[in-house]
């Protein structure tokens, strides 16, 4: 998976085109619209979970290892828990630490990227290289071993470091646009008018490369999704949490391959991969729109 | 020439900061979780190498910067420590065992990923009416968004279990002797497709989309339509023109994806069991064995960062701007 | 008539940008020295790459100049920073070429308006917004309240110049550097925005320093005139002296460029590319197109020399 947002052709100028609503513009997009009800049905299904099933997703009175029926339409886990009940709280959990670690690892990118390219100097030397050697130390490995030490933690702590990993491919795409934005003359004009540089970053850079923010947000969000499912995959996060990725811990566990139980390790896993084309497929969308040579060709 | 030191000088500063993460992961992490590993080997291992290991996860008197001193000389050495899960073995002789395995099966599906999803991207900005070309970079946002153990698991409940295809773990038939011969590299072979395919499933979506996004920007300049105009080839204009310069943008983003793969190859072994640092690092974590741990994520980094130096060398070749300028 | 006030005065002004690495510099502003005095509209008038640009962005201290002296009334400019270099904003503003560029597209024009109102003028609440109002009244967009929440691109070429202006007006400066402010707008508008800022300076008693390529407004919008060429201040006059006898073969090719002039100069040299910038030039920069170019034009370093009382020119043929 690699990032779709290519930087030099995304100049977020959307004046010169006498814009729509660029939320109109964004579902206008056939893709954009099949992402975001791929979003949307997950995050119902998620609030919607008690009222979607009656069973307590922990409670393991049930027998064992049943094929899916009319009384468990995902079956039965081995330890004789619902599935379905679980798939749904699951993706409580899931949704809300991945989106939480998009969030994180956003904001730091924000603050990585945009803060060096305006003060620029060594300060920007420093940073920069700094971002670059986090892009290229291997999150996961990394992710593994920071688990390791922080063994059976709970869910927040699982986001934020996912976000502290996470966050330096978006510093980098983010510093560059500052870098071509911050020599613009409605920045120079805002010196000029003696806004403060927070002012500046924040109220005259930012908003213009908005779309750039949000698709890198799309993307986090994606990462952040896949890597809580990995570290809970491996029992590194929080085994007792229902998630996705604990299901599919357990169900490794359970032998549930050995024993065909596909309706338990299917859902779960179909579920990240569906959220992930999802966000990918918004981030796509975002792209097109500030980049409009995308658009036709789609 | 400015360009290469440029990038040696990178290599160095990043290899260093992975060995100072290395350093000070450890040592920040709350509740010292090597104190009660301790505990748990007094006595089962001798006491010089419990000795060891204090001093390498300062449980010890001495001054932070005289540890880290000492921790970068150990490494300059090769020394990783003991490994407490294969005990005595050194930390080194399992990296020794398992860095191969891994090596071959990252770096032939990175390959063939790579390749794949390159000319499935130049197809697909190329005929852009076809119905396959249109499918192609909806399809991998999909399979970009696959967890690589999660497909893993697919394969092996269906090609392993149900079909009885492949094998589902390990690298080779454990009643095989390795070495160069035919049973053995063919056992391999059987033994490596399934975990392949996975790798280069999971990772050749993310290829397909960033080359026809590259090319479809391409084919719309200028000089595309002054070389069509001119009357270059189609073939010619696909591959010499757009393709050429549609690939030099990706290498930018190799440094990550190579992460990414890295990340999903190892999260494959652990499946598959596959012996490689992977599937080690994942028996380190599970039995608290930090020396081993720590020397598999540091080998881990230096090999991406070495791959990564590669291509960025690689990629200097490539493009003369890059060459000459040395920025 | 009173001795006029000195309000801006450069004094051996050097602007330089590496290039290229190794060393090497380019000097888009090599030593000049301008005057401007209060209420006082000074035309400065080149092609580009002359550096007028960079003149301006330096007199508004955008850029930093690498030497020389800016002379802020009593106070050396030059290298200020932070709170004074805010300060100094808050007197000289800026006018820009293009009001497509120098608009944010994400902010409205009330937003854009009210910050130098907010920052240097420390108004908030209503007095903001009554300042703001008068503001676009001042220049000409009436009613306000129709375009305040409207965003640059709902606007006209001239409407977004206009409130460009009206921004630079809201720190209420002395001085205004308007860099080609009509340039990018239609013909048909041009001489809108011109009488706009004809009124201001006079309502006003702002200085303007009028930064073009194009003789003719110069002429009709300043009361002197400086000519700049590769970075140097070529020649300086009063508009109607320039006009009457223009003494640098470059002046007078510009003359004899505009229309309706009965100026006839001799051809020049256009096969050149664009002036030489570098650091390392030597002699006249105008030698290698000037018509009337001697030997030692190229060699010597041509000196500014004020001939008259009002009139000054760099070439070695004034002093025959």
């Amino acid at each position: 998976m690699t990032v779709i947002t290519s930087v030099a052709s995304t100049s977020v100028d959307p004046s010169r085109r006498g814009r729509t609503s660029p939320i109109r513009q964004f579902f206008k997009d056939p893709k954009a619209r099949v992402g975001f009800g791929i979003f949307a049905f997950f995050v119902l299904i998620a609030l919607l979970a008690p009222v979607i099933t009656p069973y307590n997703p922990q409670s393991t009175l049930f027998i064992p290892l049943q094929a899916p029926d009319a009384r468990h339409w995902l079956g039965t886990t081995g330890n004789g828990q619902d599935v379905l009940a679980q798939f749904v709280y699951g993706a409580r959990t899931s949704l809300t630490v991945g989106i939480l670690a998009g969030l994180t690892a956003t904001a730091i990118g924000i603050v990585m990227g945009m803060l060096p390219a305006y003060r620029g100097g060594t300060f920007d030397l420093v940073v920069s290289t700094f971002t670059n050697i986090i892009l290229v130390v291997p999150g996961l490995p990394l992710l593994l071993v920071i688990g390791a030490y922080i063994h059976q933690t709970g869910s927040l702590v699982i986001a934020l470091v996912i976000g502290m990993t996470g966050w330096a491919w978006q510093a980098r795409v983010l510093r560059s646009q500052t870098l071509s934005l911050v020599s613009r003359d409605y920045v120079v004009a805002a010196r000029l008018a003696g806004a403060p540089d927070q002012h500046i970053i924040f109220r005259e850079i930012l908003p213009n490369m908005l779309s750039l923010v949000v698709a890198g947000l799309m993307y986090s969000c994606l990462y952040g999704i896949l890597a809580e499912a990995s570290l809970e995959f491996l029992g590194l996060g929080n085994i007792n949490a229902t998630s996705w990725g604990t299901m599919l811990y357990w169900a490794t566990q359970g032998a549930a391959l050995l024993n065909g139980a596909w309706w338990w390790f299917v859902p779960p896993g179909l579920s990240i991969a569906l959220v992930g084309m999802g966000f990918s497929l918004m981030n796509f969308a975002v792209d097109t729109l500030s980049n409009p040579r995308l658009r036709e060709s789609s | 020439m400015k360009y290469v030191l440029n990038r040696v000088g990178f290599l160095l500063i990043s290899l260093w900061a992975a060995a100072t993460i290395n350093f000070f992961l450890p040592r920040m992490m709350p509740g010292n979780p090597v104190d009660s590993l301790i505990a748990r080997f007094q006595g089962r291992i001798s006491g010089s190498a419990l000795h060891a290991i204090e001093l390498q996860f300062g449980i010890t008197h001495q001054p932070l910067w005289f540890q880290y001193l000492a921790y970068l000389n150990h490494l300059l050495h090769g020394n990783f420590g003991v490994s407490l899960t294969y005990y005595p073995a050194s930390v080194m002789t399992v990296i020794g065992n398992s860095l191969p395995w891994t090596l071959g099966l990252a770096g032939l599906s990175t390959v063939i990923s790579v390749a794949l999803g390159l000319a499935l991207g130049i197809y697909s900005a190329w005929h852009r009416k076809g119905w396959l070309a249109n499918a192609l970079p909806t399809m991998s946002t999909f399979t970009a968004a696959i967890p690589f153990f999660w497909l893993a698991m697919i394969f092996v409940y269906l090609l392993g279990y149900l079909l009885g295809w492949f094998p589902t773990d390990h690298a080779y038939t454990s009643s095989l002797v390795p070495g160069i011969n035919g049973p053995f590299i063919l056992s391999v072979l059987h033994h490596g497709i399934l975990p392949a395919c996975t790798i280069v499933i999971s990772s050749l979506g993310g290829w397909l989309m960033n080359m026809r996004n590259n090319m479809v920007q391409i084919l719309g300049e200028d000089y595309i339509l002054f070389a069509q105009a001119k009357g270059v080839p189609d073939r010619a204009l696909m591959l010499r023109y757009a393709a050429r310069n549609a690939i030099l943008p990706i290498a930018t983003s190799f440094a990550m994806s190579i992460g990414f793969v890295v990340g999903g190859t190892l999260l494959t072994e652990i499946v598959f069991s596959y012996p490689g640092v992977g599937y080690q690092l994942f028996t380190a974590i599970e039995n608290s064995d930090y020396p081993l741990m720590q020397g598999l994520f540091l080998m881990i980094a230096v090999s991406v960062l070495l791959a990564n130096f590669a291509v960025e060398m690689l990629y200097g070749r490539l493009d003369p701007r890059v060459r000459r300028s040395g920025v | 008539m009173s001795e006029p006030i000195e309000v801006l005065r450069a004094e051996n002004l050097v602007v330089r940008f590496p290039v290229g690495g190794r060393g090497r510099w380019i000097v888009p502003v090599d030593n000049i020295n301008l005057t401007i005095h209060q209420a006082e509209s000074v035309g400065i008038v080149g092609e580009s790459g002359s550096g007028k640009t960079t003149l301006g962005r330096t007199l508004v201290r955008i850029l930093e100049p690498a030497k020389g002296r800016l002379h802020w009334h009593t106070h050396d400019v030059a290298h200020i920073r932070g709170r004074a270099l805010r300060h100094y904003h808050a007197a000289v503003q800026m006018v820009f070429q293009d009001p497509f560029a120098s608009l944010n597209p994400a902010r409205t024009v009330f937003d854009q308006v009210a910050l130098p109102v907010r920052c240097h003028r420390r108004m908030s609440g209503a007095a903001q917004a009554d300042r703001v109002e008068s503001l676009l009244d001042q220049v000409g967009l009436s009613p306000a309240r129709d375009l305040r929440e409207k965003y640059p691109h709902e606007l006209s070429g001239g409407q977004r110049q206009r409130v460009a202006i009206a921004r630079a007006l809201a720190a209420d400066p002395q001085i205004i550097v308007a860099d080609e402010p009509v340039s990018m707008l239609d013909v048909s508008i041009r001489a809108g925005i011109l009488q706009l800022l004809t009124e201001l300076k006079e309502q006003l008693a702002l200085s303007f320093v009028f930064i073009t390529h194009d003789l003719a407004s110069a002429r009709y919008f300043s009361t002197r005139i400086g000519v700049m060429y590769a970075g140097q201040l070529v020649e300086m006059a009063t508009a109607a002296d320039i006009t009457r006898r223009p003494l640098h073969p470059y002046t007078r090719l510009l003359m004899a460029a505009s229309p309706g002039s009965g100026m006839k100069a001799p051809l020049p040299e256009t096969t050149q590319g664009s002036p030489d910038l570098s650091a390392q030039r030597r002699g006249c920069p105008f030698a290698p197109r000037c018509p009337l170019v001697m030997d030692r034009c190229r060699q010597a370093t041509v000196e500014f020399r004020w001939l008259a009382d009002q009139h000054g020119v760099a070439c070695l043929r004034s002093e025959e």
